[in-house]
């Protein structure tokens, strides 16, 4: 999908407008972005929007995130600890300490 | 108050003088939109269109110049300027606001022409990439097919090697083209931040002016509602007590407002609200200023 987020109130005001006009194309709206589809049509609203508000508008191509595609091992399986762990107040990275899971610091270094 | 009188020349040169000018039964007069366009604007913007010599206009007068049932009207701008008109002002929001414009001005980040330009090469380049890839393939197989059958290959293979040549340079441009791109668009994230910033300055500044407006229109919300109860029965408006309370049809707003402005330049009256009021004096003496009927 094409996602739209915007940095200016006359950008927000051109998005809301498409928005308005085009539900069809329109996955979904988050107040001053929006998930378009990902057709031509889609792609022709997010080439007017750049066009009119230049920086002003972000557009990236976003697909769905398959973690055992797209994140290694290690990082599912520190997840899925970490999520059925017995003191939910315990902060990861002391969770971490002493196991085989990564460290926050770690994972925020490895890039996908 | 007497009203100054004012001067309309209309199109066929014909003059009419007065305080109060009617138009009605007149054939050579404009429609009110233009005679409203000639009361706010001044000079004729164009040889055919009327001329009204009048005292210069307030900043009210684009709100009330036209009074005719059907119009829309901007109540809380329309009181914002009456409010200034009276001599009223937004107090500390005003300057909060220039404050904040001034940020917006000096928040606005530096445009990234370069990263358009940087996406069509970045494109380009793979496209060019994909292409010859395709071309080394389709040769590689002549070759392949020139060997099985015995034949010479000696042309084909130069062929190959200089296909191959180019797309290694292209695979190079290719790569470069995509460094540049990722570190453009490394730095357009890293501005998005200032743009943030500046888009909520740009809130608060629609926020400072809502409450400035707001400010204002509750200055002369007491003239205004005493404006409202003044109109005749057949308007059938109540101004209530604050600015969000007022129940009525926008003309009935619009002409309180102008009786509560200094009426300079005259206002356009339809003839169908001078028959609501019950009449041309009534209208005048309601309105205090200059009238013009059309």
């Amino acid at each position: 999908m094409l996602l739209v987020v915007t940095y200016s109130r006359s950008a927000r005001e051109t998005l809301r407008n498409v928005c308005r006009t085009h539900e069809e194309t329109v996955v979904r709206r988050f107040g001053r972005a929006a998930l378009l589809a990902e057709t031509e049509f889609g792609a022709f609203l997010a080439c007017r929007l750049r066009e009119k508000h230049a920086a002003d508008v972000q557009v990236e191509r976003t697909e769905p995130f398959n973690e055992f595609a797209d994140a290694p091992a290690s990082v599912r399986a520190a997840a899925t600890a970490y999520e059925s762990r017995d003191s939910p107040s315990t902060p990861y990275d002391k969770f971490a300490a002493g196991t085989d899971h990564p460290s926050s610091a770690a994972m925020r270094d490895g890039d996908l | 108050m007497t009203a100054r009188p004012i001067r309309v020349r209309l199109p066929d040169a014909s003059l009419h003088v007065g305080p109060v000018v009617d138009l009605r039964g007149v054939d050579a007069a404009p429609d009110a939109a233009t005679l409203r366009r000639a009361v706010v604007g001044g000079l004729p913007a164009e040889p055919a269109a009327p001329s009204v010599v009048r005292p210069a206009p307030t900043p009210v007068h684009p709100f009330v110049a036209r009074l005719a049932a059907g119009s829309s009207f901007d109540r809380r701008g329309a009181l914002a300027a009456l409010a200034r008109v009276r001599g009223h002002d937004a107090g500390g929001a005003l300057t909060e606001l220039e404050r904040v414009r001034e940020a917006i001005a000096e928040a606005a980040p530096a445009e990234s022409a370069d990263l358009a330009a940087a996406r069509r090469r970045a494109a380009e380049a793979g496209a060019e990439t994909d292409r010859l890839r395709e071309r080394v393939a389709t040769i590689r197989g002549r070759v392949e097919a020139v060997r099985e059958a015995g034949g010479d290959a000696d042309a084909v293979e130069a062929e190959l090697a200089a296909a191959m040549r180019r797309l290694s340079e292209v695979s190079t441009d290719r790569v470069a083209a995509r460094q540049r791109l990722d570190a453009l668009e490394t730095e357009a994230r890293r501005a998005r931040d200032s743009r943030e910033a500046r888009m909520r300055l740009e809130d608060r500044a629609a926020n400072l002016e809502r409450d400035a407006r707001r400010t204002l229109a509750a200055a002369v919300y007491d003239a205004f509602a005493a404006a409202v109860a003044a109109l005749p029965p057949a308007f059938d408006a109540d101004a209530g007590t604050e600015p969000g309370e007022f129940a009525g049809d926008p003309l009935s707003a619009t002409l309180a407002v102008a009786r509560a402005a200094p009426l300079r330049a005259p206002v356009v009256v339809d003839p169908a609200v001078v028959d609501r009021f019950g009449g041309l004096t009534r209208s005048v003496r309601y309105l205090s200023g200059p009238v013009v009927v059309r």
